[in-house]
């Protein structure tokens, strides 16, 4: 058994080495490349018609052992198309295929075991005309109908190799092109019927696709793993399981793609994702070129993920949708010339191109978030318009730090901002209506709670701890200006102006509808509507208090406004309540129980303001129009308003005001309580100096109180007209009663200049105590120092005038005036002076000191009075009286009796000073029973000068 | 001497010094008034200005008043009897100020109110 099996291997090994020199002959010998190149040669030229050529062909056994394989070197098929890159279809240095004959024969299948292509160029190309280079085969000499069959029962290749091929594919109609360098590639393919299936392992260190001249993968390295499929009849091809690298970036792929039978048309399904999460900048990497200009100045880091699909029909009126939905977590991004930084960013994007219709891409954000510097947003929303003009519709949300803001703000505001805003805001608007600030067209709206906020700018601080901001673009009211409407909501905000002035709001409501205030080619405008609960301010000892305020205000840009004229049209009403002042110095507060005024472009209408302070009070109702006249030198400002009040303390209203203008000294000269503060106020403010009335005005009040406290006295039911009007300041029949005496005053005051004033008043006071009109205006004591001898009631007129000084003192040269003062049944009151004079003209010391009447005319004139001829009657005894004084109280009286039990004339001079006074006999000068009605001729002038100052004085007393 | 001759001329001398106690009627040329006049009293700062329609002006400089701010005065010259009619802004009243004139040149004018005050002024222009 040995032997046999020994015997056995011997033969086998004999028949070997047997077969082994037959094949070795047969190769070397029988099958020799000289032999076979031309059968090859002429085989190729017989099946292909395009022109064919190979260098050389060789029949392997031994380096393909087991199986025999067709090497040929230097293949090239030729077939040049107009436009292409080249007119070589092929050209390889080296093609090998490895088949199993065997198998073919026995089962009629073919099997490769081996395709080898080394070293080749494989052009694929089709012109715009449709004709293809690698349409080498024979045409059928009748149309093939029928369905695609192998034409064996079995393909099997077991492995296709590519080494260092270069693929190029141009499609001009579908206006696609892929180029692969330096191709390694194995492949299987086994095939049944019309299937042919199996795995491709490609790798590329350049893989370009371009479509429509845009490299969608441009030169960037690549790896494919993948079983794929294709059914021929159906032109079905899938790709299953792939998985892929670009740029060293793993992806998932699947790919199915099918040739509609009827219509010709391709149906595409592909799909793909990240394996996991990716780095954002190889990513980026893939974007190509013609759309890496979006994120130009962009800088972005992180990790992404995404997947996405290429569904729907290829065609020539067809294209497929591409939908790519994208995750990113932790990943950064900046934004040149943007000065923040986004961080922790994380969302998803969906990007959806239906690549038939570009007006319908989109990207679709969703569940975005970011955090930059301490502030947090998130959002979703929705870019389209792709291609175009971009179009946003965002709705975000965030926690934004103030303080965030200051990057944005210009360097030179110096500006601290701090707290917190929480809220949303919604936008749609165009990307070139952002670039090119085309506010009007943007649509936004927004809801804040604001939190802790803190702005400090300069000295100034406003603070809140809470606050609402509301705003819409555009303004949803038609009414209004259309551009933005905003509201503002504060339960209390608070203003500070370092420590020199504080304010507060409380319950604050702000209503604000604007044009777009920063285009100035229309016109603006913009309204007001806001409310507060109350205000209180508070600048050092100075202190507003108010309740319940309210602003209603439209105002208006008007373009043609020109010179002085409002360029901003202000029509409105304001309505303030309850409010409160207190200022240093001065007690008690100033109340304002109510003010409301309507103001429009030409004036204000004050509908109701009543004002308190200490015993006065006040309402004052009226206009004031014609303020673009006045503004533009064509008019006088003109105000019409009635004064009423109940009660007017005048000498607290005269201590307000008076003292503003002097110095210290004369305020305290003045006996003024206006505090130093109020006069260091006016000093530095350089307002020093006399009341200027002011011009270009003209402003009645018609006054109506019923009590006014003056001096000591109580002035009742005071009526009148007061007028500023251009340059003047009058008081026109102001009619009071004061000690139960009617009177009545006319006065003009001027201010042509400062150094140069003037007054003028024209006073009647009917019925009055003497005492009391002396007490009441002093200066009658000056004028007519007699009448401080006398007691009851009688009746006063003086019209005067004289210029001022700058301090308000008289100017003596310009005083003039005249008096008169008349009464009846007086007392003469008992004193040295007149027990003196009564003493020389020998009066009874029994006699009545009562004077029956008086009636006594005066003129002044610079520093002199003079006293017109008068008669007194008392008792028994008639005396005329006449002289003059000057103001610094130098007499030259004389005093003639005319009347008297004595039976001869007397007289007396009194002159001199009044401390001084000499009261001498004298001869009369006026002849007994004289009656200053019936004088001597050269006393006839003095009496038509009585008679005139009399009538002009109480012409047009009330 | 007779009676007769004595009485006569006691009568005659009477009548002599009766005549020559007769004031003297001054004759004064108003024409002379015209003109502007400049006080001579403390710093001769007043001035007036009489004009030819009876009317005039006054002014103090050492009250800075210019002769356009002066105040306005109508004026009567009646033989000696000057007097002025100083007329107020607000009402039209007037203040009459009567003097005598006691001496009126081409460069003087001297004049007394009834206290005997006396006022003297300088022309400065006509």
């Amino acid at each position: 058994m040995k032997s046999a099996l020994k015997l056995l291997a011997i033969t086998f090994a004999s028949l070997v080495v047997v077969l082994m020199i037959g094949v070795a002959v047969v190769v070397w010998w029988v099958f020799t490349p000289e032999k076979i190149t031309p059968v090859v040669q002429r085989q190729l030229n017989e099946m292909l018609v395009c022109e064919t050529k190979v260098d050389r062909v060789e029949l392997t056994f031994f380096s393909t052992f087991p199986e025999f394989a067709l090497h040929l070197h230097g293949l090239s098929l030729v077939n040049p198309v107009e436009g292409a890159p080249s007119d070589t279809l092929v050209r390889a240095a080296s093609a090998c295929a490895t088949v199993d004959v065997k198998e073919f024969f026995r089962n009629n299948a073919v099997v490769v075991r081996e395709l080898l292509l080394s070293d080749a160029s494989v052009v694929v190309y089709t012109n715009a005309a449709g004709e293809s280079n690698y349409a080498v085969m024979p045409p059928s000499p009748e149309a093939d109908t029928s369905a695609f069959e192998l034409p064996v029962a079995r393909l099997e290749i077991e492995k296709i190799d590519f080494h260092n091929v270069r693929l190029s594919y141009t499609d001009q109609p579908t206006k696609l092109q892929a180029n692969l360098d330096k191709v390694q590639a194995r492949m299987t393919v086994s095939g049944r019927g019309d299937l042919l299936k199996g795995k491709l392992h490609l790798a590329t260190p350049a893989m370009e696709v371009i479509y429509d001249s845009i490299a969608y993968i441009a030169s960037i390295p690549a790896h494919l793993s993948t079983d794929y499929s294709f059914e021929m009849n159906r032109f079905v091809l899938q790709l299953t399981d792939a998985e892929v690298k670009l740029n060293e970036l793993p992806l998932e792929l699947s790919v199915k793609i099918e040739n509609h039978s009827k219509s010709d048309d391709l149906l595409m399904d592909i799909a793909f994702a990240s394996e996991g999460k990716l780095p954002v900048k190889p990513v980026l990497g893939l974007i190509p070129r013609e759309y890496a200009g979006y994120l130009e100045g962009m800088a972005l880091d992180g990790k992404v993920s995404f997947e996405g699909s290429l569904k729907g029909v290829v065609s020539e009126s067809a294209l497929p949708v591409l939908l790519v939905k994208v995750g990113f977590d932790n990943s950064k991004f900046g934004y040149e010339g943007l000065p923040y930084k986004l961080d922790e960013m994380s969302g998803k994007v969906d990007v959806v191109l239906d690549l038939m219709d570009e007006d319908s891409w989109r990207i679709v954000v969703d569940d975005f978030h970011a955090r930059t510097m301490n502030s947090q947003i998130s959002g979703r929303g929705v870019v389209d318009d792709l291609t175009g003009d971009l179009r946003f519709d965002l709705k975000a949300r965030g926690i934004l730090s103030l303080a965030d803001a200051r990057p944005v703000l210009p360097d030179e505001m110096d500006i601290d901002l701090k707290g917190i805003a929480r809220g949303n805001l919604n936008l749609k608007c165009r990307l070139s209506q952002l670039m090119n600030a085309d506010f009007d067209r943007i649509r936004a709206d927004g809801q804040f709670a604001i939190s802790d906020f803190n702005a400090v700018y300069d000295t100034i601080r406003l603070s809140t701890r809470s606050a609402e901001l509301n705003f819409k673009m555009p303004n949803p009211s038609a009414s209004a200006p259309r551009f933005a409407q905003l509201h503002l909501k504060s339960g209390r905000l608070d203003i500070e102006q370092g420590t020199a002035a504080e304010a507060t709001l409380t319950g604050a409501s702000l209503g604000v509808s604007v044009s777009n205030l920063m285009d100035s080619t229309v016109a603006r405008a913009f309204d007001v509507e806001g409310t507060i609960d109350g205000l209180r301010a508070v600048a050092g000892e100075e202190q507003l208090q108010t309740g319940a305020m309210k602003l209603v205000a439209a105002v208006a840009e008007d373009k043609t406004a020109s010179g002085r004229s409002l360029k901003w049209i202000p029509e409105g009403s304001v309505r303030l309540k309850e409010g409160v002042v207190r200022l240093s110095g001065i007690e008690p507060d100033l109340e304002i129980p109510a003010i409301s005024f309507d103001f429009t472009p030409d004036g204000i209408a004050i509908n109701d303001s009543r004002l308190v302070i200490g015993y006065s009070d006040f309402q004052l109702v009226g206009t004031l129009t014609n303020l673009d006249d006045y503004l533009n030198n064509r008019g006088l400002l003109t105000g019409k308003f009635d004064f009423t009040s109940s009660t007017t303390d005048v000498n607290y209203l005269m201590k307000l005001v008076d003292g503003f203008g002097y110095g210290d000294s004369v305020a305290e000269t003045a006996g003024l309580s206006v505090s130093a503060h109020d006069i260091r106020q006016v000093q530095e403010s350089g307002s020093s100096g006399p009341f200027m009335v002011p011009k270009g005005v003209d402003i009645t009040l018609n006054v109506k109180v019923d009590e006014a406290f003056v001096s000591t006295d109580v002035l009742s039911d005071v009526r009148g007209i007061l007028t500023v009007k251009n340059g003047m300041l009058g008081l026109e029949s102001v009619l009071f009663t004061a000690s139960a005496a009617r009177m009545q005053l006319n006065a003009l005051y001027h201010s042509p200049r400062r150094n140069h004033l003037f007054l003028g008043l024209d006073f009647h006071l009917t019925h009055i105590e003497i005492e009391e009109l002396l007490l009441m205006i002093p200066d009658v004591d000056t004028i007519m120092p007699m009448l401080r001898s006398f007691g009851g009631r009688g009746e006063f007129h003086i019209a005067a005038e004289t210029y001022l000084d700058s301090t308000y003192r008289f100017k003596p040269s310009t005083l003039l005036g005249v008096a008169s003062v008349s009464g009846e049944d007086l007392v003469l009151m008992d004193g040295e002076t007149f027990s003196e004079i009564a003493k020389i003209l020998m009066f009874n010391k029994k006699t009545e000191n009562r004077i029956d009447s008086l009636a006594a005319e005066f003129t002044i004139f610079q520093q002199e009075v003079d006293i017109y001829p008068f008669q007194i009657v008392m008792d028994k005894y008639k005396a005329v009286l006449s002289g003059k004084h000057n103001l610094d109280m130098n007499f030259n009286y004389h005093i003639s009796v005319t009347d008297s039990p004595l039976p001869f004339p007397i007289g007396v001079d009194v002159s001199g000073k009044l401390d001084d006074l000499k009261i001498r006999p004298a001869k009369p000068r006026y002849a007994r029973l004289y009656r200053p009605a019936q004088r001597r001729e050269i006393d006839r002038r003095q009496l038509e000068i009585k008679a005139m100052i009399r009538e002009r004085l109480t012409k047009g007393v009330k | 001497m007779n009676s007769k001759s004595f009485i006569s001329l006691i009568i005659m001398m009477l009548a002599l010094v009766l005549v020559s106690c007769e004031p003297e009627e001054i004759v004064i040329d108003e024409g002379l008034l015209i003109g502007k006049w400049q006080s001579q009293a403390g710093s001769k700062s007043e001035y007036y200005r009489y004009d030819a329609d009876y009317t005039g002006a006054r002014w103090n400089t050492a009250e800075d008043i210019s002769e356009a701010e002066a105040q306005r005065f109508e004026w009567t010259l009646v033989k000696d009897d000057l007097t002025h009619y100083h007329i107020m802004t607000t009402g039209g009243n007037k203040v009459p100020k009567f003097y005598k004139v006691t001496e009126l040149s081409a460069t003087t004018l001297k004049y007394k109110d009834d206290f005997n005050k006396e006022f003297h002024y300088v022309k400065v222009s006509e």
